[in-house]
């Protein structure tokens, strides 16, 4: 409950700066001139990285089989769930234009465009899209294998699936940075840096989760201390290769979590939150420097964005939480839980092969596809995207396998169809996009160089310029250029053209036809006349040739 | 960076390795000492290597990389999944950084992962504990430690 | 859970002003991509001011470094044309005709003076010390490898081209230009006034978007259109961007690099040929001249 109060508290004012964020555009907050990318990618990547602490706590530690890992595994969980949310936020309110963020799925020349998969943009689209919806499926999964116990058998397979996911998400992110020119984005160990900054700030969080709910799992605080040795080793490289050094982070990130262990300081409940949260500061700092080394003239906006990062997530938080608590009271119940962990761990192993088979299968047809269609590319860089593709696809037909272990197969065709025909709306709308708004090129061309003709000398320069291509020099079609074209462009013949009329001919040519591309904001009115008389003229001369 | 240096931090790495997993040893103790044999890696490459070196900034890692492979063959139980588990983190190192190297103008060196994958034939089909077993790892671990060298005129 | 009418009257006067408090915003919203008129007569000073501003804050030029001649496009080996420009700084004395003319020929937009402040102008060709400086059409070019959209995309002709309705504004074509050549439309410049219309051939770029010198590609299109129509071998001749007409002592040579017949070729024979240091490797299109080779 203090949770959401806290979070309401942080996230409205927060909205008011992401909404100035969105009317205003990237000028609102503070964006270097070098590098014009600002607060919101320094959070996505913080709150990308804190999402790792779920996957990490319930997938990585279930495949490596520590035994302490459910008592924290829902909190985790949850908290997966909100920071990816927030997360996703970010880079929305980063573009220059939110409302086509869609462009960057990768659905082939549906929109005659293929996204360039050379760009770890289109690599991170896809990436965490697919985590998304993996851990929500894996959550899902969770919560119902605890009331049902015929899909215990399905967690482990779905963890294997999902721990090399998360740390493909994260590593992806890294290649933002790692794959430019940008001086101190450089790094091939970025992947690694990331993961384990990754790890770190999500450790730090899951402990400061679970202190707030009144528990305390000691294994976390060690995991806190293992990963600052980690970290330390990263920041010491980035001062030896590229001269980066910020005693702050050092001291926050590294110095202050060695104050774990003194066992005095230990023990006290607001020390062990405090470090914890010293960690994540260090790590938010660290991105921030990352991204906008030079200058910090902060606006109003930044500050605003950083409140709403905070506050959506513990808002979406504690409401996951009560949701979870409502519908599956079982789930935070430490002694239940404690309980049903004696029961037999069991691998679904039938039907996680199948699943994997199912994601390579799609993985490979994606990237025969796109070869295939744009042969020009490195297709090593395609590799990036298929993993995510694959693990989806897998995820997706794993949960197949496990819902027709608890539901009747009618139940299930009726959840897939209502799955096929949202998936088929949504392929629609992104298939016909948002109308591209360049009202503006068709204003009506007004005559300000004093360069725009409308003789009937320059009218038949025009006509060769813009017409010819398609309609022929001398007005006859050129059908060696036309002739896959349905419908034919009209013969322009004098019976036709003075049945038109000149009128609706200069909006032919002015507003477009069929095949016929407008011309608005490319020629003038007086242009567009001038050619309307240019074509009856030649019509004419047409006629007089055929009488003689 | 000399081929001998090369060797030399190949070295460097492994002497520490059969140490990580040895002693029983609780958990924030063991990431002290892997992340100090880091911080050491990386001093080394800082002074055997230079910028020059194509892969510098990637070595400490692929050093590490293969100090966790090899301590993997002194693992006293669950070594199947602990050495697959760093095989697949060494390619995912050597992957992504030459990638990522590879957009900045640096050839991407193909032979690593034609070998390492190979490593799996011995983690998974033949017996885990046994000496051949260990040879055939150290082999193709060495063999896809020389692979990776990128050589500078 | 039963609400009471006071408790539901009170939540409502909350929310609304919570709502009302939207509106609160200090800095105006900025409609997209409204039908705007542009200004009758827009005075060309006010951008020749701009080009004096900026050209302060720029203070020293770029430093070079030698580069081989421009040849056949990496992504088009098989091209035969591959347009670029050389500009002779032995020539040039940096008068900033060049700039403004590439402004009035590109539509380019002015900015506000918040952004003004900080250095964010949109020229798409500046002047640092004396040089002029436009992106230089990289051959491998940066830009190209990340933007996710296929916004910024090698041209056929051998140059770097920008497609604007494709662009969705990630920026990040222009954190990865070494030269920091691209530019970003951080305001709705045309409902503003601070655009005008001079070329109605040149669509204006709406706020959100990347652009950057396009070797005047309008120009480019027209010749080839009247080649094609004319049923000439084009070659790309006879085709000069708006920098290149307007610089008095003629100092910028604009060609196309694989006809050795063109005038870019033949005048930079025998020269020092040199790239900002920082796309040198890049196999840039848009060289300077220094001395002889």
């Amino acid at each position: 409950m203090n949770i959401l109060i806290f979070g309401i508290a942080l996230l409205l004012p927060g909205l008011f700066a992401v909404d100035s964020a969105l009317t205003l555009g990237p000028s609102s907050w503070d964006i270097s001139q070098q590098r014009f990318w600002g607060t919101p990618i320094a959070n996505f990547v913080f709150w990308i990285g804190l999402a790792h602490a779920g996957t990490f706590f319930s997938a990585i530690l279930l495949v490596l089989g520590a035994r302490w890992q459910h008592r924290v595994a829902f909190m985790a969980e949850l908290s997966t769930l909100a920071a990816l949310m927030v997360a996703a936020s970010f880079p929305l309110i980063h573009l220059g234009i939110p409302s086509e963020f869609y462009q960057m799925i990768p659905m082939g020349n549906l929109r005659s465009v293929f996204v360039n998969p050379e760009s770890p943009l289109v690599w991170d689209f896809v990436a965490i899209l697919a985590y998304g919806i993996v851990s929500s499926l894996y959550i899902l999964l969770h919560l119902f294998s605890l009331q049902k116990s015929s899909l215990e058998r399905f967690r482990r397979p779905f963890a294997w699936i999902l721990f090399p996911l998360v740390l493909w998400v994260h590593t992806i992110v890294s290649m933002d940075f790692a794959v430019t020119f940008v001086p101190n984005w450089q790094g091939a160990y970025f992947p690694l840096y990331f993961i384990f900054g990754a790890l770190y700030s999500g450790v730090a969080l899951v402990l400061v989760l679970t202190e707030l709910s009144g528990r305390r799992v000691r294994a976390v605080e060690d995991l806190l201390i293992s990963f600052s040795w980690a970290i330390l080793a990263f920041w010491v490289w980035e001062a030896l290769a590229k001269g980066i050094w910020h005693s702050e982070i050092l001291v926050l990130g590294f110095l202050v979590p060695q104050l774990l262990w003194i066992s005095k300081i230990r023990e006290i409940q607001g020390a062990r939150v405090l470090v914890a949260i010293s960690g994540m500061v260090s790590l938010w700092w660290e991105r921030l420097l990352l991204v906008q080394p030079e200058s910090l003239d902060w606006t109003w906006v930044d500050i605003g964005l950083l409140s709403f990062g905070i506050g959506a997530f513990c808002v979406l938080f504690s409401l996951l939480r009560r949701g979870v608590q409502k519908a599956f009271p079982l789930a935070l119940d430490e002694n239940a839980l404690e309980e049903l962990r004696a029961r037999p761990v069991q691998f679904a192993r039938k039907p996680f092969w199948i699943s994997i088979c199912f994601g390579a299968l799609a993985a490979l047809l994606f990237a025969v596809y796109f070869v295939w269609n744009v042969p020009s590319i490195t297709w090593m860089r395609l590799i990036p995207i298929l993993f995510p593709i694959a693990a989806l696809t897998a995820a997706l037909s794993l949960s197949f396998f496990a819902a027709r272990k608890v539901w009747s197969s009618k139940r299930i065709a009726w959840i897939l169809g209502i799955l096929l025909l949202w998936g088929v709306g949504v392929w629609g709308l992104v298939f016909r996009g948002s109308d591209v708004s360049y009202s503006e090129a068709f204003v009506t061309v007004s005559d300000q160089a004093g360069k725009l003709k409308s003789s009937a000398v320059d009218a038949r320069e025009i006509w060769n310029a813009r017409c010819a291509a398609c309609h022929g020099k001398d007005g006859n079609l050129n059908r060696k250029f036309v002739h896959e074209y349905y419908p034919l462009p009209q013969t322009l013949s004098l019976s036709r053209i003075d049945s038109l009329g000149m009128d609706s001919l200069k909006r032919v040519i002015l507003d477009g036809r069929n095949y016929m591309r407008p011309f608005r904001g490319r020629i003038s009115d007086k242009e567009a006349a001038a050619l309307v008389h240019y074509l009856k003229s030649m019509a004419l001369q047409k006629e007089k040739g055929g009488l003689e | 960076m000399t081929s001998f240096a090369y060797m030399l931090t190949a070295l460097i790495a492994m002497l520490p390795a059969p140490f990580f997993f040895k002693t029983p040893m609780r958990v924030p103790f063991r990431a002290v000492l892997i992340g100090f044999c880091l911080l050491l890696d990386e001093l080394f490459v800082c002074l055997l290597s230079s910028p020059a070196y194509p892969h510098y900034e990637l070595l400490p890692f692929q050093m590490l990389a293969l100090s966790l492979c090899i301590s993997t063959l002194f693992l006293g139980k669950r070594r199947r999944l602990f050495a697959s588990l760093a095989t697949i983190l060494w390619i995912w190192i050597d992957f992504f950084g030459m990638l990522s190297l590879s957009y900045r103008g640096v050839d991407f060196l193909w032979m690593p992962f034609v070998v390492l994958p190979l490593a799996f034939y011995p983690i998974f089909f033949m017996h885990p504990y046994k000496k051949e077993t260990r040879f055939c790892l150290a082999v193709i671990w060495a063999a896809a430690w020389i692979l990776s060298y990128a050589w500078t005129p | 859970m039963k609400i009471s009418r006071a408790s539901f009257l009170k939540l409502l006067a909350g929310a609304m002003a919570a709502v009302s408090l939207f509106g609160c915003r200090k800095g105006k919203p900025l409609p997209r991509n409204k039908h705007a008129k542009s200004l009758n007569k827009p005075d060309k000073n006010l951008w020749q001011k701009e080009i004096d501003e900026a050209r302060l804050l720029k203070p020293r030029p770029e430093p070079l470094a030698p580069v081989p001649r421009p040849g056949a496009h990496p992504k088009f080996r098989n091209g035969n044309i591959r347009f670029g420009m050389a500009i002779d700084l032995d020539i040039c004395d940096g008068c900033g005709k060049c700039a403004l003319a590439c402004m009035l020929e590109n539509n380019v937009p002015r900015v506000t003076s918040e952004d003004a402040k900080k250095g964010r102008y949109m020229h798409w060709l500046e002047l640092r010390g004396k040089m002029p400086v436009m992106c230089a059409h990289c051959g491998n070019a940066p830009c190209e490898k990340v933007c996710p959209t296929g916004a910024a995309v090698a041209s056929p002709d051998g140059f770097s081209s920008m497609v604007y309705p494709r662009c969705i504004g990630t920026r990040f074509c222009g954190a990865n230009c070494p030269l920091h050549a691209r530019k970003f439309n951080y305001a709705d410049s045309l409902t503003l006034g601070l655009a005008a219309k001079f070329n109605p051939e040149v669509p204006l770029r709406p706020q959100g978007v990347m652009e950057k010198c396009s070797l005047c590609i309008q120009r480019l299109q027209n010749a080839r259109i009247q080649a094609k129509t004319f049923g000439t071998e084009w070659l790309g001749k006879n085709v000069f961007p708006a920098c290149a007409e307007a610089c008095p002592k003629g100092a910028i040579l604009f060609g196309n690099w694989l006809d050795p017949e063109s005038e870019l070729v033949r005048k930079t024979q025998n020269r020092g040929i040199y790239a900002p240091k920082s796309v040198a490797k890049f196999l840039p299109a848009v060289v300077y001249l220094r001395g002889k080779a």
